[in-house]
């Protein structure tokens, strides 16, 4: 079985992928999403034809077609583009969606980075109390104290929640970090894997000795006698 | 070149630079030429910015930016770049490379040179003063790879010799609990860490008996090289797996190890990640691009990677790895793992020119590092090698992932953009006038060929390459839906100047695809006007505006669609079945390796329920892998069961609603010998010829060799019929029959 470790997230970079995230669960528009609701192909073709088979035979003939083809050109072409599957969160777009269109055009796009990007770069510096250079789940809780009394202003608060851990991952929004995309859960404080791995890396070369691996797993034996090294079965 | 951490996210930059999404003429903040030829330009802009942009807001922007699959320019080749490295120094090994089955002694020697012979075990290259001094045979009882060099008196060291040795029976339990194996590193920079074969899967009465087979069904590539290059937290390229270009390249050796018998190889290259959006470091497994240059090698990769009908010789190919769906990156339960080279297939099927691929199973230092596939790259020594000339002679054109907002724009990776901006300009034209769409052509406005002319498009390329787009429901390409559908992506076109041959597209990273069986991506989509933002799909909404591309295109459909054709249900359910039977085995090893993967990845659900948990070595709850039997076999069958068999159907509608479809029938042969061809009857004429020409002529009129058919009509043997229903002043799709049929 692997272990998956993953280093500090920084937080800035949490931010961005909440975004990416948040902005996935809002557009509603996964490609996995199957598309619901479509009649049956015949009755598609039936309605098709029922607007531009003029001559009723049941067929397009070549005028017929070229009518249906510049009726969806101009209907596909007026469409408004969508957003793709990434869309702010609404407190950016409250902010920043100046013209009030529903989009973020260039120069509001911009304006966002200008903005926001010092904004969290203060965020971190301010609430990272012990300049481990991330948000710890106190100093996250702090700042969402903060944003909810109305203190820290300007700062969605669902970034924030995400130096926890994107929703429903890794111990949910605001929970205890789990660093390598574990599963959700409560992890006592000093179980942080790649804190085992520091301690047991003696020589401080970031890796381990055939030595320093066996004391490991000599040590995660005792802890967790029941468990290791091969766990049980797979699921049928 | 100092990594900068500003630009550690290539997305982030691109999106800084070009213009946002839905404003495609606003002038990017850096200039394509820029951005296409120089990194340190493309450098100092960004730093300019990034003097006023935070990263964070920088990847804030790489969100809203648009797509998932660009790659970054490449910088230009450093002076060296052609320069020779030493020269192997010829030492013998006492066992060839490959799989074993039992602990041996290896010795190493004698060599070509006179001098010391250094060896290292962790896949760093042997220098004068690093590596361990030969002086008996070594014991080689597990899996190694083994580095020699020779270093002369004059402190010359030779160019390091490479042999991997694989027992399968250590490989399945390599770390066994997940923790680095000795001598690795705990961290990979910012990439996220995951080592190990799952044993649950290793153990488990399903697969324990298949396991080592499933290791030997497909061919293996081992990639040695220094782990620091790798891991390394300032030069290692996993590490920084979001950097790009040939500061980020690092030398590595590659063998190819086959255990069907046949000869592999081994040559020094230059190792990169691969990759747009799959490189970031959420994802723990990357893909790679290799490079065989002088200063690594023999500079040339000369071997047949692509089978016998393809190249012999490689200046670079691809490793690529399913990553989009894949169960190494968030643990997606559509791990599929054949999508995007089923779509290279499907091109290839079609006679069309394509990017070739394998599946293989990769080791790098020895540890197992799951299921990949060899990919060509499209690009002018691809055109060299399969339409002759010189590398020179080729334009490519591609996305780039120096784009921005407005998602990616298009760069000439290859030759130049002169070509392409001269199609785009007269794809501008009315192209419902014949002489404006037979121009892009290079024929006259009759038709007929101009010698004069320059052919600037192969229509007929393109009519396919959409098709199988269409087909597969690709969300990203050559449009990316990711971007709103306003932005290019994942294309590649090829084109030789100075030559009666047009911009020929190939099908790239299609693993946005065999998803919802009623995707629909036939557009129109409201982008591309802008040359730098365009795109093959915007090309053929310019062109269907044109009656004759329009009796191609039905033409095409008709060809792909109809029984034997590449995209008819029972065609496409047979490419797909040959590209499952060959993974087949081998998913176990990825189960293995990267069915437990459990997160990283930041995008929520992966397209199935909660997955079960299990407690882990460390005690800590962690998900069951995921298998062949249970997801891999779930989503095949839903392809076969369902996409496959709907598919047809559902693009043949799609496209029919746009006027594409012909609804006159192809005339059908009557069953017999091809001496003496006949036609079911059919309400309406057949016309037909017997020396290859259209019975069609330019304007509908019937040509002048063409004939109605009335009978039986003998066909020579080295004829080609061909022939087309006509109702009233229509024409239906053409059907050509050879005679050698």
């Amino acid at each position: 079985m692997s272990l998956i470790l993953k280093r500090h997230t920084e937080f800035t970079t949490a931010i961005s992928v909440l975004t990416c995230f948040l902005a996935h669960s809002a557009s509603g528009q996964f490609p996995d999403a199957p598309r619901e609701n479509l009649p049956p192909l015949p009755e598609r073709r039936a309605a098709v034809l029922k607007e531009f088979d003029k001559d009723g035979d049941s067929r397009l003939n070549a005028a017929e077609r070229e009518a249906a083809r510049k009726a969806w050109e101009n209907k596909k072409m007026s469409e408004r583009g969508d957003q793709g599957f990434f869309r702010p969160p609404p407190e950016i777009m409250e902010e920043f969606d100046t013209n009030k269109d529903g989009e973020l055009d260039p120069d509001e796009s911009r304006r966002v980075g200008e903005v926001l990007g010092p904004r969290m770069q203060k965020v971190q510096s301010d609430y990272d109390k012990n300049t481990n250079g991330r948000l710890d789940p106190d100093e996250i809780a702090a700042a969402l104290k903060d944003i909810d009394d109305g203190k820290l202003k300007g700062v969605p608060r669902m970034f924030i929640q995400f130096a926890g851990g994107p929703p429903g991952r890794r111990g949910g929004p605001g929970g205890p970090r789990r660093f390598g995309g574990g599963p959700p859960g409560p992890q006592a404080p000093g179980e942080d894997t790649e804190d085992q791995l520091r301690q047991a890396d003696l020589d401080r070369n970031g890796r381990l000795s055939a030595e320093e691996l066996a004391t490991l797993r000599s040590q995660r034996a005792k802890r967790s006698p029941g468990s290791a090294p091969v766990p049980a079965a797979p699921r049928p | 070149m100092i990594p900068s951490p500003i630009v550690s996210a290539r997305h982030s930059v691109s999106r800084l630079l070009a213009a946002p999404r839905n404003f495609p003429d606003r002038t990017p903040l850096c200039t394509r030429e820029d951005a296409a030829n120089s990194r340190p330009i493309l450098l100092t802009n960004l730093r300019a910015r990034a003097a006023q942009i935070s990263r964070s807001a920088i990847l804030i922007l790489m969100v809203w930016g648009t797509s998932l699959g660009a790659v970054a320019a490449d910088s230009p080749k450093s002076k060296d770049a052609d320069d020779k490295g030493p020269k192997s120094a010829g030492i013998r090994f006492s066992r060839g490379r490959g799989l074993q089955t039992s602990p041996f002694e290896l010795q190493l020697g004698p060599a070509d040179v006179a001098g010391e012979i250094r060896y290292t075990l962790d896949g760093s290259a042997p220098t004068a003063d690093h590596g361990t001094v030969y002086t008996k045979p070594l014991a080689i009882p597990v899996s190694s790879v083994v580095r020699a060099a020779v270093v002369q008196a004059n402190g010359t060291v030779s160019r390091p010799q490479t042999h991997t040795y694989l027992f399968l029976s250590d490989v399945i339990r390599q770390s066994p609990d997940g923790l680095p194996p000795a001598g690795w590193p705990y961290s990979w920079g910012d990439n996220t860490v995951d080592y190990g074969m799952d044993q649950d899967v290793v153990n488990h009465e399903k697969y324990r008996d298949q396991i080592i087979p499933a290791l030997q069904s497909l061919p293996i590539y081992s990639i040695v090289m220094d782990l620091d290059d790798l891991f390394g937290g300032t030069r290692g390229i996993y590490a920084n797996s979001g950097q790009s270009g040939r500061d980020w390249e690092r030398p590595a050796s590659l063998e190819l190890i086959r255990s069907d018998g046949k000869k592999g190889f081994q040559e020094d290259c230059g190792v990169r990640i691969r990759g747009g959006f799959s490189s970031n470091p959420f994802n723990p497994k990357h893909a790679f691009r290799l490079f065989f240059r002088k200063e690594y090698g023999s500079g040339k990769l000369k071997y047949p990677v692509f089978g016998p009908d393809a190249a012999t010789e490689f200046d670079s190919f691809d490793l690529r790895c399913p990553q989009n769906y894949s169960w190494s990156l968030g643990g997606d339960v559509r791990g599929l793992f054949v999508r995007d080279q089923y779509s290279r297939d499907l091109q290839n099927a079609m006679g069309q020119p394509a990017a070739r691929g394998d599946f293989c199973h990769l080791f790098i230092n020895g540890q197992y590092w799951g299921l990949y596939d060899t990919c060509e790259r499209p690009e002018a020594s691809y055109g060299a090698s399969y339409f002759g000339g010189k590398t020179d002679d080729y334009d490519v054109i591609k996305t780039s992932g120096v784009g921005g907002g407005g998602g990616f724009i298009i760069e000439a990776t290859d030759g130049t953009m002169d070509a392409w901006h001269r199609l785009h300009a007269a794809a501008k034209a009315d192209l419902s006038r014949n002489d404006a769409y037979f121009k892009l052509l290079g024929r006259k406005p009759d038709g007929s060929p101009d010698p004069s002319g320059e052919v600037l498009l192969d229509p007929t390329n393109l009519v396919d390459y959409l098709l199988i787009i269409w087909y597969g429901g690709n969300l990203d390409a050559p449009v990316t839906r990711f971007g709103g559908n306003r932005a290019p992506n994942n294309w590649h076109a090829i084109r030789k100047r100075n030559s009666r041959d047009g911009f020929k597209f190939f099908v790239w990273d299609a693993e946005h695809t065999l998803l919802d069986v009623e995707e629909d991506r036939t557009g129109p989509f409201p982008s591309g006007d802008a040359a730098e933002s365009s795109h093959p799909q915007w090309l053929f909404q310019r062109c269907v505006q044109n009656a004759e591309f329009r009796i191609l295109v039905a033409d095409r459909i008709a060809k792909h669609f109809s029984p034997g054709g590449v995209l008819h249900p029972e065609s496409a359910q047979a490419l797909f079945r040959k590209r499952i039977a060959e993974i087949e085995q081998a998913v176990i090893g990825e189960s293995a390796r990267w069915g437990d993967t459990a997160g990283g990845f930041p995008f929520g659900p992966t397209g199935g329920p909660e997955r079960p948990m299990r407690i882990g070595p460390d005690g800590q709850p962690r998900p069951y892998p995921r298998t062949r039997d249970v997801e891999w076999r779930a989503e095949v069958r839903r392809i076969v069961d369902d996409y496959l068999p709907k598919r047809a159907d559902i693009v043949l509608f799609q496209m029919w609603r746009q006027g594409f479809v012909s609804d006159l029938p192809v005339p059908r042969l009557k069953p017999g010998n091809n001496a003496v061809l006949a036609f079911e009857p059919a309400q309406g004429e057949i016309w037909y010829t017997l020396d290859g020409e259209d019975p069609r002529q330019i304007g509908g009129k019937p040509s002048p060799s063409a004939k109605p058919f009335s009978a039986e009509v003998p066909l020579p043997a080295k004829a080609t019929m061909t022939a087309r229903l006509r109702v009233k002043d229509e024409w239906g799709p053409c059907v050509r029959v050879s005679g050698a049929r």
